[in-house]
């Protein structure tokens, strides 16, 4: 569903001139299942995502989302996938159910079947008692729930989640997870990305660890445990960024 | 691109407008509030100063002439026009038998002690007559005082004659002394609590007295009249007080009128016709309706309130959708939906437009009505001389409407295209301030008087296709001249341009939303430094968008700081001399002006300068081209330029000097041709074909750049009819040098068109006055008039036709493939993955 190959992302900087923020990334998701991009802050997640999400363009390599290439037709890969990152804000001076309609018609949702779709959305988010606030009024856990809301209103097949859950209390925290399970569940394709490692155990069915724009290892928890001979997936990180770091700085030397 | 995403977009965007309670206070609320808040304060003040009674003393009352000009402690109510002036005027007198009108039955005057305030009136009476002769001493030794001393002078029209400092006057003393008094004057004025005071001087009722007696007795023999004395009653005032303003008007009419009646009196008694003192005795007759003089008012008031309007509703609107949706975080919630950037710009623009549009709209209906209401009220009081101030004409208010979309249509693209580019409602706010200073500058130049659109006016073409004044030149006439006779011709030119600019206004505000820098502009810190460095660290192939920009905006920058120093250098030159010099200057304003900052913009900023200047040996077939085309399109130019000639101004004096220099036969030909032919088509083909058409073609787009390119390069030429004539053949221009990318043919092409033009204007000169026969089978196709030689139709139709084909075979050529900065982009990241590569794998 989702096939990422050589993507690459190269931006000029002031400070530092061509900074290249993605290298080459490939890798491939299949419907049913959690991908979980691990990486620090900074590491090309966002960059990596927002490409996927065509809100970007790639300076190298392709990728192949729900058939559609992003760069020949980022319009038929935007009607497909359901993006949420914490950049991804609602709008203050609209109220919980204006906005997810509004999303839902630029879906191309219309009449009895946006409607059906909204109170569907509404009952298993539990959003009704505030469906008529002013997002401006809601709190953190009520605008998350909104932009979940918006994210699944035209029932994507492919779904991307950017650090979903940073800055949220831990109730909140679960409940988007959660939400996040279920679809998994409904057969969804699901990009998950987090610098969290708890989140990944719990939640991801294959991983990828992202670090400084390359993707140092992926695979399932197991395999990546066995291959490096580490049963624990934080340490396993830390020597992966380890590694690479000092290869660099050998080779910078 | 689909109306429906458009629809959703504009209706959500103006729902969320219109819960923005700043958006509904500036675009609903102010309006309604702002004009009779304006009014209202005005109208205070004027009745303040209208129904405020003023002070008046007047001193010397026993010499007052017998037809009384005081009546009941006041002037009398006959000397003035409308009666009840009468009552606003307190008269204080020295007199002990006329009762004076200041009884304190006004709080302000209460206090008023009539003994302080008839001293403080002598006191001021002494010094304002001490002023007087001094300033009547000293005006003839110096000019500002003289220009004082005109209405002082002891008879009306007598002129200061110029004269001498003589040795014995202390001339700097007197003036040090007259520049007291005048202090003195000023203090004593202002602490008198008097507004205006009026001297009789002595024997001054005696001498009116005698005069009429003398014409009565018609005994004109003797000199009798003349040796009588020139007596003035001196009336004080301060005219930067409004109050001693006002009371000064009063006291002005009422003396008018009272001398009107001083000389009945006199003419009565010498049995004389009043006609003889008003021998010209006009009959004013003002033929302008109510609906004129309204419309005249309104013609100077609504372009300007249109214009300014306009814009204050594009640009908050603008920042809010466009800056405050980043600040918001929303930017990236909407560039995922399936909506496409063009789509969602269009939605966007048009929420802004319908914005700038109801605010003009509701501005122009409330200051409409408040004046009008204004008017009426005001008129219930006293006449005024705009009668009754009827609203435009239903079609004038049409009008204001058409030309008010494609108008706020601008705006609201550039404000959008500029709020897009800022990542705060604040930066949004600095980055659009400049663009409301060149708005209300354009529109104080097209509301001044002697700007207008008319069919006789040649420039007026011009000011049509200016943006912003175009349309408000337009609606200013029409306003004026209510059935539009004579300036609709105007509309299409207006219309279209307008259109024209918000189209491109438009089109940079979608590909600034296109542009990934823009859209996820992190804030850095501006580091002049780094800045630099970057410029010339990460160099490309050739240069940017940007680059060219700033190129075009170096080369007029220093074409406007050289005017003076160019004009400097002509002064004081032989004429024998002046061929030469202009010839010497136009090859240094072509070499340092415009060859130089493109040359050195390339060497520094790109890496390739040979790529980017286009150094390339082109085809054979392109060369022999440029070399035919100019043949063909000089003569359809040469008769373009004449037909077109009446909407052209006049060429400046500069310009009229650089033709004769190209027709001057005194001069080699060869250096004319090299100033005129060689130098500019080298150097204005590195500059606009070079550098920055290579530049601007930088996004893919070339039929733009080369636009775009060809526009720079008429504009260059500073001169209308060259700007005109630059811009379509910078068109050809570009278009050879991206078929052929090359440099070399653009060059051949503008040494032909220029040499031709050289070789036009010599041999015009040459061949004015010889008999026709001297053309012997040429007259077939050219004809010898004083403007000139003129193509005839034939060579016209032969030229156009083989001018047509070449431009075709132009553009069928195949399209050379620029490296365009997509390809330099991917070009890039792929050397690094391989020295990344290489290191980890070592």
């Amino acid at each position: 569903m989702i096939s990422v190959s050589k993507l690459t992302k190269t931006f000029n900087d002031l400070k530092r001139g061509n900074v290249p923020a993605l290298n080459a990334v490939s890798f491939e998701v299949r419907p049913g299942e959690v991908f979980g991009l691990l990486g620090p802050n900074g590491a090309g997640k966002t960059t990596c995502l927002r490409i996927l999400s065509t809100v970007l363009r790639s300076t190298g390599g392709t990728a192949i989302i729900a058939g559609y290439d992003v760069n020949k037709n980022p319009a038929q890969v935007r009607s497909r996938i359901g993006f949420m990152s914490n950049n991804t804000g609602v709008y203050d001076r609209m109220t919980a159910w204006e906005m997810v309609e509004y999303f839902g018609q630029l879906y191309d949702l219309e009449g009895e079947q946006l409607r059906e779709r909204m109170h569907a959305v509404f009952a298993t988010l539990q959003m009704n008692d505030f469906k008529d606030l002013l997002c401006a009024k809601m709190s953190t856990g009520m605008k998350q729930k909104v932009s979940i809301a918006r994210t699944i209103i035209h029932d994507p097949p492919v779904m991307i989640f950017d650090e979903p859950t940073s800055g949220l209390d831990v109730l909140v925290a679960r409940n988007v997870v959660d939400a996040i399970r279920k679809l998994r569940d409904a057969g969804k394709t699901i990009i998950y990305s987090t610098h969290i490692m708890s989140e990944v155990e719990k939640l991801c069915d294959r991983v990828g660890i992202i670090h400084k724009g390359s993707i140092l290892a992926m695979g399932s928890r197991t395999e990546l445990c066995d291959q490096h001979n580490e049963h624990d997936i934080e340490e396993l990180f830390f020597k992966l960024v380890d590694q690479y770091d000092g290869l660099q700085a050998s080779v910078a030397v | 691109m689909t109306w429906k995403n458009i629809r959703l977009i504009l209706l959500r965007e103006v729902r969320d407008q219109l819960r923005d309670r700043r958006t509904l206070f500036l675009v609903l609320v102010l309006p309604l509030i702002l004009y009779p808040g304006l009014a209202i304060g005005m109208l205070q003040m004027a009745m303040y100063l209208n129904e405020h009674p003023q002070v008046a003393v007047i001193l010397g009352t026993e010499n007052l002439p017998e037809l009384p000009l005081i009546e009941e402690g006041r002037i009398a109510e006959r000397w003035f026009y409308n009666p009840e002036t009468a009552q606003k005027l307190l008269v204080v007198t020295d007199s002990s038998t006329i009762r004076d009108s200041v009884d304190l039955r006004l709080p302000g005057t209460s206090h008023l002690k009539k003994d302080e305030l008839l001293n403080a009136a002598r006191r001021v009476e002494q010094l304002a007559q001490t002023y007087r002769q001094l300033t009547e001493q000293l005006a003839p030794y110096d000019a500002k005082i003289a220009d004082e001393a005109f209405w002082l002078a002891s008879a009306t029209n007598q002129q200061v004659k110029k004269k001498d400092i003589p040795a014995d006057l202390d001339f700097n003393g007197l003036v040090e002394k007259r520049h007291q008094v005048h202090e003195q004057l000023v203090d004593e004025f202002a602490n008198s609590k008097l507004q205006v005071l009026a001297s009789i001087p002595a024997g001054y009722g005696r001498a009116i007295a005698q005069i009429d007696e003398l014409l009565a007795s018609k005994d004109f023999s003797n000199s009798k009249l003349r040796e009588l004395p020139t007596l003035r009653p001196l009336v004080v005032r301060n005219r930067a007080s409004d109050k001693s303003e006002v009371a000064y008007r009063r006291v002005r009419e009422s003396f008018d009128f009272w001398e009107k009646g001083l000389l009945f009196h006199r003419l009565e008694a010498a049995n004389l016709p009043m006609t003889v003192a008003d021998p010209l005795n006009i009959v004013p007759l003002d033929i302008a309706g109510e609906q004129e003089v309204a419309a005249n008012v309104w013609s100077k008031v609504f372009p300007a309130i249109l214009v300014i309007m306009a814009l204050t509703g594009a640009f908050y609107p603008a920042i809010d959708v466009a800056a405050g949706e980043k600040e918001r975080g929303t930017m990236e919630t909407l560039l995922i939906c399936p909506a496409t950037r063009s789509e969602i710009v269009l939605g966007k623009f048009l929420t802004v437009l319908l914005f700038s549009v109801a605010t003009t709209v509701l501005n122009l209906i409330s200051m409409g009505s408040t004046s009008r209401y204004i008017v009426s009220v005001t008129q219930s009081a006293a006449q005024t001389s705009f009668g009754n101030m009827p609203l435009p004409t239903a079609m004038a208010i049409c009008w204001m409407v058409v030309l008010l979309i494609p108008l706020a249509g601008l705006f609201s693209a550039l404000s959008f295209a500029l709020a897009t580019f800022a990542r705060s409602n604040k930066e949004g706010q600095y980055y659009l301030t400049p663009l409301f200073m060149v708005a209300l500058g354009l529109t104080m130049f097209a509301m001044s008087p002697s700007i207008e659109l008319s069919t006789t006016a040649g420039q007026s073409l011009f000011y049509c296709m200016m943006p912003i004044v175009g349309p408000a030149l337009l609606l200013k006439a029409l306003l004026v001249n209510t059935n539009g006779t004579g300036v609709l011709v105007f509309a299409f030119p207006v219309l279209m341009s307008s259109v024209g600019y918000t189209l491109l206004a438009l089109w940079w505000a979608v590909e600034q939303f296109k542009s990934e820098d823009v859209l996820f502009r992190e804030s850095e810190r501006f580091d002049l430094g780094l800045w630099l460095n970057h410029l010339f660290r990460d160099k490309e192939p050739t240069p940017t968008t940007s680059e060219a920009v700033a190129c075009f905006i170096i080369m007029m920058l220093l074409q406007f700081l050289s005017i003076n120093a160019f004009g400097q250098s002509m002064v004081g030159v032989k004429p024998e001399d002046m061929g030469m010099k202009v010839i010497q200057l136009a090859v240094i304003q072509q070499i340092a002006l415009i060859a130089s900052p493109a040359i050195f913009m390339a060497l520094l900023l790109t890496k390739s300068a040979r790529q980017t200047l286009k150094l390339n040996w082109p085809k054979f077939s392109f060369l022999a081209a440029a070399i035919a085309l100019p043949l063909a399109l000089h003569p359809l130019a040469n008769e373009l330029l004449h037909a077109l000639h009446q909407f052209f101004p006049q060429l400046p004096d500069a310009a009229k000097a650089a033709f004769a220099t190209m027709a001057d036969q005194s001069l080699p030909l060869a250096i004319v041709i090299g100033a005129f032919a060689l130098t500019p088509a080298i150097c204005e083909e590195v500059a606009f074909r070079g550098f920055i058409l290579s530049g601007l073609s930088r996004g893919g787009r070339t039929g733009i750049a080369i636009l775009l390119s060809s526009i720079t390069f008429g504009i260059i030429h500073m001169i209308p009819q060259q700007v005109f004539n630059a811009t379509l053949i910078g068109l050809v221009l570009g278009l050879i040098a991206v078929r052929s990318n090359s440099l070399l043919p653009g060059v051949l092409f503008h040494l032909c068109f220029n040499s031709m033009a050289v070789l036009h204007a010599q041999l015009s000169g040459h061949l004015l006055g010889q008999p026709e026969s001297e053309l012997g089978p040429a007259r077939w196709f050219v004809s010898v008039t004083p403007e000139g030689i003129r193509y005839m139709p034939i060579t016209l139709g032969v030229c156009a036709v083989s001018a047509f084909a070449l431009i075709r075979w132009l553009i069928r050529q195949p399209h050379v493939k620029l490296p365009t900065s997509a390809a330099a982009e991917i070009g890039a990241p792929r050397e690094m993955d391989d020295h990344q590569h290489a290191a980890l794998t070592s």
